[in-house]
């Protein structure tokens, strides 16, 4: 559940790069059309599917959260997109261009799902080298690959070899390496994971300031609550398909679970005033904190306490958050456990 | 035309520096080499003890050394050099650059090609010192030998590297080692082929013969042992071969790498 309070605006901004101009909305920087792909595993060729019939599209300075439980075919769709993995049938383009090409991945950064790059290279040398992977200049790749390594906070750690990171380093050379060449399409494979407090933080607000310069970015996440936050559109993925599920969050008009009320001052007790019992009561001194179902007219309940001469002090709605739909969609697919 | 042919060639050459600075920063390779010196050590030692044959044993076991060591190298590095980068995903950020699959590969191959190179200077030059320091000699005709030990080390490195773009890197590290001894006894298979009887058998050890890798051409030891002149049409001819092998294999690698998977 989420309470119905703050986001903060982005912060920071990556270095380099100017805002794209902006761009007609239909277009759409990420495309995937009826995408599947079934693998083939063992000696018998036993066939896995892992995506059936996939479609969805990005617009341009759109951010897209994927999300879905484990094995639910995210990180195929990334793969596939980066030509990593060829489809069995179906097709994608990003940026207007096919995939797989070397045209398509011109302007794409790519994190992937738990990074490993080479033990003996420095960090910088490594930068550099995707760089050089992008067509750009010794001199552009050694600044780029010092600005954005103090970028991600590794600035002190430059000349170290790779071998001797952290996990959490790691992930933050890998946010580094797909920014280098200022990419308008930014693709992140759980861009969060192995991060401390911080870092997740500061991911959230580089993804935020790539949107404010006009960049897309697609990502897939399992933290909930921040691929609430950020995406501008969700996709859930389960079992290899998408589920039909109210996208765009229903943000609009979020369902409301819970409400909470909390009053002090009640003239007489609260049975006398209220026809429906609250869910729960919880006293904290001398204020109640009340608990009323989510389908209970709230207003009507706050009315009749002000005119009972009770004090309210504050008014909370619980909306169903993402990961409440989550949880609810997938139990509703898999059927009750037992 | 050029300048876009450039352009294709500037991943690859940066993915051959970044292999073999990589390659060259990791330590399992100076323990071959060491080996390898120590070897040519030791063939000094030998020649002191056999009286007057000095030169010889040095030359036979240094050269040995050189070819058999170049060798094993080029089958641990193609066959473990690419599969490794599958096995720790490392690969998955490269091949998802705008880069062919090609470049990727033939990058790999030079870079280790360029790795293997220096190791085997180095212990020529570490031959070519002991026999000066201990005989004052500089057999010359070491050198035509080593060019051949440079092209069949190349060979050999794509051999591991066209088995490696399917398989494992032990079963590619076996299958190259197969066709190393294979190749260099093919001759052999040349001669049985005219022995047998039956048909069909001479026609698979036919076209074994035609298939596998004619490696024995690169061995000159009995040239080098009784410093016979090795005519520069031979070396070139030689090299021509081994490297056009090298070639074909090195396309019908980048291809079957180029339809993989990478999951
Ligand atoms: N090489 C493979 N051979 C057979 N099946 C595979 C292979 N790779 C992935 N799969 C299957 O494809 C499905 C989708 O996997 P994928 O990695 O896309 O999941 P995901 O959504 O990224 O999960 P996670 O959240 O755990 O990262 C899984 O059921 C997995 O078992
Ligand atoms: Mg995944």
């Amino acid at each position: 559940m989420r309470s119905s309070e703050s986001t903060q605006p982005p912060k920071a901004t990556p270095p380099g790069g100017k805002a794209l101009p902006p761009r007609s909305t239909d277009r759409s920087a990420i495309q995937v059309d009826r995408l599947s792909k079934t693998f083939r595993s063992g000696f018998l060729r036993r066939s896995i599917p892992a995506l059936t019939e996939v479609s969805f599209s990005v617009p341009e300075g759109c951010i897209f959260g994927l999300v879905g439980p484990n094995g639910a075919g995210k990180t195929t769709t990334i793969k596939i997109l980066l030509g990593l993995i060829k489809a069995t049938s179906g097709s994608a383009t990003l940026g207007g261009q096919r995939v797989p090409s070397t045209r398509s991945r011109a302007r794409v950064g790519y994190l992937p799902e738990n990074p490993s790059f080479y033990d003996h290279l420095q960090a910088r040398e490594y930068l550099a080298f995707v760089g050089r992977l992008f067509g750009m200049s010794r001199r552009q790749c050694a600044s780029q690959a010092d600005r954005l390594l103090d970028y991600v906070g590794l600035g002190e750690h430059a000349g170290k070899p790779i071998r001797k990171f952290s996990k959490g380093m790691i992930q933050r050379l890998g946010i580094a390496q797909a920014l280098v060449h200022d990419p308008h399409i930014v693709i992140l494979d759980e861009p969060q994971s192995g991060l401390d407090p911080l870092g997740r933080k500061e991911v959230k607000e580089m993804i935020l300031g790539l949107k404010s310069r006009g960049r897309t970015v697609l990502f897939s996440s399992h933290i909930l609550p921040d691929v609430e936050d950020l995406a501008d559109e969700i996709a859930f993925l389960h079992r290899g398909r998408f589920l039909p599920f109210d996208s765009p969050l229903t943000k609009a008009n979020p369902k409301v679970l819970q409400w909470q009320l909390e009053v002090s001052d009640l003239p007489v007790p609260l049975e006398e005033i209220l026809d429906q019992p609250p869910l729960r009561t919880a006293s904290q001194e001398d204020r109640l904190l009340l608990t009323f179902d989510g389908s209970l007219d709230a207003s009507t309940a706050v009315a009749r306490l002000v005119a009972a001469g009770a004090c309210i002090h504050k008014v909370i709605s619980h909306t169903e958050s993402l990961e409440d739909l989550f949880v609810r969609e997938i139990q509703a697919e898999e059927g009750p456990k037992t | 035309m050029i300048a876009a042919a450039f352009r294709q060639l500037v991943p690859l050459g940066s993915i051959a520096f970044n292999t073999y600075r990589e390659a060259a920063r990791s330590k399992i390779l100076y323990s071959i080499l060491f080996f390898a010196l120590f070897l040519i050590l030791f063939s000094a030692v030998m020649g002191e003890v056999s009286l007057y044959q000095n030169e010889r044993i040095i030359k036979d076991i240094g050269l040995f050394a050189l070819s058999t060591f170049g060798a094993l190298m080029a089958v641990f590095l193609g066959a473990s050099f690419v599969y490794k980068e599958i096995e720790r995903k490392s690969i998955y950020n490269i091949v998802s650059k705008p880069i062919h699959r090609w470049q990727y590969f033939i990058g790999k191959f030079f870079g280790i090609v360029a790795t293997l190179l220096v190791q085997l200077v180095l212990m020529l030059i570490a031959l070519l010192a002991v026999l000066w320091l201990w005989l004052g000699a500089l057999p010359w005709v070491l050198l035509p030998a080593f060019v051949l030990i440079c092209v069949e080390v190349c060979l050999v490195t794509t051999i591991a590297l066209f088995f490696s773009s399917f398989s494992t890197p032990y079963l590619s590290g076996f299958l190259t080692i197969g066709t190393y001894v294979a190749g260099r006894s093919s001759y052999m298979i040349q001669q049985l082929a005219s022995r047998v009887e039956s048909e069909g058998l001479r026609f698979l050890l036919d076209l074994a013969d035609r298939l596998l890798p004619a490696l024995y051409i690169f061995d000159v030891s009995t040239e080098v042992t009784y410093n016979l002149p090795i005519p520069t049409t031979f070396l070139l001819q030689a090299a021509a071969y081994g490297l056009c092998y090298a070639a074909i294999l090195l396309f019908l690698g980048s291809v079957i790498f180029s339809r993989r998977d990478f999951t």
